[in-house]
């Protein structure tokens, strides 16, 4: 059985620090694989180093079987791996509309000369990168608000633009990084359901979350980390009941955690 | 249609502006505007596309009008092909700079351009068997068959009007295609650019090629029309004057390059009176619209203007909440 994808050994320093440590861990296609640990544990860095934002210190990352270890993010956003960033990351000056546009770069066809020349094919391919914009603008709601600044709009509606940049790419796997951070609770539902309409409609997702109510309801699998290593990977009730996560990270809500249970 | 009826009235005026203004001073204005604007929308490819800064033009304006000078000077080529072979030139002096520049970051990134622009200018200046040095490079007057004696200024005030114009429908073009997206898109978060697969490295070396190639086709324009040039062509003051006509005017929009460029060249005229006061008070005056309009004149007045009435209403409700 082969791994959408696969990293290996991943080990990143920041000159002493280790920020991930020999972390190893895949993800299968079709699931929603959730990456939990305490501040600090290395999430984002896992991110950064398997998108090729930074290169790892050592290891080896594969997705559908092609090593992309030393692959550029520009590369690996071409082969199929979109993310988004913990922090809000758009394109401030253009319009909602120009910022998904923007981010069609992989699914334009046309090259230089045609969208010079206007030929047919540069309009065909327009009008379907058109239809491709609407899809996106609607599925991370934000048609409404299209011609507006991307600068400006409020938070939770950028959260969602970040998410529109991605798909933008017309990603197989899809990275997520907090991306309900600072949004209230009704919001981080509609994530929690913009996350498995996604999934339902083929991305394989990947996600960050802080709230580990939605992440138990929403994961089919669950990996821990802490200070940069792997220290637990299973199903959601598995993880629940796992006592080395108990301690190092669910401990602080150990109540919380019981009254799920009951 | 308000874009378009702009466009054919923008296309009249050029048509017809040499059979009104007939004072030959001021049709000479006239081509020096053209020439700038050609070089100002050159560095906007750069400067407000890409949000790359480049300290260095005057490398490829001065080089292009070098080339095209000694190549029509010294080996009788035609004007013709002088300018194609100066376009290529500075093309591929773009890319020789864009090779270190683009591994620098910030103000080193300036640097690196502002030293390539220098050794550029040394070395002009320091073989005078091909360049005559600082004495300067005269160039002939090219012959336009068929044209009068007397009707050169209307010949070049058309070529160079014929490559803006030419030069400006493909750039409107593209910025509006959806490379022209991507362009902006590293201009404005070039991380995020990266993440969705925008190649930027590889974008900004070819950009610099294409900016460098059109900015010595201005300087090439540039040379035989004004018939002498110096090292001083290839000097800072160059590279900054193309920097303020980007930014006086608006980067990033092609127009705004023009408008700068109309400002360095037409209205310096009427301070004409002013003497050696002139660039200071045109500087004074450039340094306060930096300051009170940091996206330039003309941005501000052309987002009023188009702002949609009614249907950008959600958008401003939106704004709202969240001041
Ligand atoms: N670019 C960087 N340079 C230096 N240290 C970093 C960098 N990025 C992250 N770190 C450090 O690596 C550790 C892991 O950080 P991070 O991956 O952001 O954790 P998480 O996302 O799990 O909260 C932290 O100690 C952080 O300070
Ligand atoms: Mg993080």
């Amino acid at each position: 059985m082969t791994h959408l994808f696969q990293a290996f050994d991943i080990t990143k320093r920041f000159g002493g620090l280790v920020a991930l440590d020999k972390t190893s861990f895949h993800v299968d296609e079709g699931e929603i694989l959730g990456l939990i640990g305490p501040n600090g544990a290395g999430k984002s860095t896992c991110f950064n180093v398997v998108t090729g934002t930074l290169r790892p210190t050592s290891g080896r990352i594969e997705l559908m079987g092609q090593d992309i270890t030393d692959a550029p993010p520009f590369v690996t956003a071409r082969l199929g791996m979109a993310r988004t960033f913990q922090h809000t990351t758009v394109f401030p000056q253009l319009t909602v509309r120009e910022n998904i546009e923007a981010a069609c770069y992989l699914r334009a066809k046309a090259g230089l000369a045609p969208a010079l020349l206007r030929t047919p094919g540069y309009r065909a391919d327009q009008a379907s990168l058109d239809a491709a914009v609407d899809v996106i603008l609607r599925t991370v709601d934000l048609k409404q608000v299209e011609g507006s600044r991307a600068k400006g709009l409020p938070y939770g509606y950028l959260r969602r633009l970040g998410i529109g940049i991605a798909l933008g790419t017309d990603p197989v796997l899809l990275l997520m990084d907090e991306p309900a951070a600072g949004l209230n609770p009704t919001e981080s539902l509609e994530y929690a359901k913009l996350a498995r309409r996604l999934r339902d409609s083929g991305i394989t997702i990947v996600i960050v979350e802080h709230d580990m109510k939605v992440i138990m309801n929403l994961c089919d699998r669950i990996v821990v980390l802490n200070y940069g290593k792997k220290i637990a990977e299973g199903r959601p009730d598995e993880i629940r009941s796992n006592p080395l996560v108990i301690e190092s990270y669910l401990g602080k809500s150990r109540d919380e955690t019981e009254a799920d249970h009951a | 249609m308000l874009r378009i009826s702009l466009a054919l009235a923008a296309l009249l005026v050029i048509a017809v502006a040499p059979f009104v203004v007939t004072d030959p001073y001021f049709q000479q204005v006239m081509v020096i505007f053209g020439i700038y604007a050609i070089f100002a929308v050159a560095l906007d490819i750069l400067f407000g596309f890409l949000g790359v800064h480049s300290f260095g033009h005057a490398a490829f304006f001065g080089g292009g009008a070098y080339v095209c000078g000694i190549l029509m000077e010294t080996y009788g080529v035609s004007f013709g092909l002088a300018l194609v072979a100066a376009t290529l030139f500075s093309a591929v002096l773009g890319f020789l700079i864009a090779i270190p520049a683009l591994r620098m970051r910030g103000i080193y990134f300036a640097i690196t351009t502002l030293f390539c622009a220098e050794v550029v200018r040394l070395v002009v200046t320091n073989v005078p068997d091909v360049t005559r040095g600082v004495m300067g490079l005269t160039t002939p007057m090219p012959s336009f068959p068929g044209v009068p004696y007397g009707y050169e200024t209307a010949v070049f005030y058309y070529i160079t009007f014929a490559i803006l114009v030419l030069a400006c429908l493909l750039l409107e073009r593209f910025r509006v295609s959806p490379l022209g997206r991507s362009f902006i898109a590293i201009r404005e978060n070039e991380q995020l650019a990266a993440s969705v697969g925008v190649p930027v490295f590889r974008i900004k070396f070819y950009a610099f090629g294409v900016s460098g190639g059109l900015a010595g086709l201005a300087g090439a324009i540039y040379a035989p029309f004004i018939g002498i040039i110096s090292p001083d062509l290839l000097s800072p003051t160059y590279s900054a004057m193309g920097m303020l006509m980007v930014v006086v005017g608006g980067f990033g929009t092609i127009y705004g390059a023009i408008f700068g460029a109309f400002m360095f060249s037409v209205v310096t005229e009427f301070f004409r009176a002013a003497a050696e006061l002139r660039m200071i008070i045109f500087s004074g005056i450039l340094i306060v619209a930096i300051i009170f309009m940091p996206r330039g004149v003309l941005t501000p007045l052309v987002e009023y203007l188009r702002r949609p009435s009614g249907k950008d209403k959600a958008g401003l409700v939106t704004r709202d909440e969240a001041a």
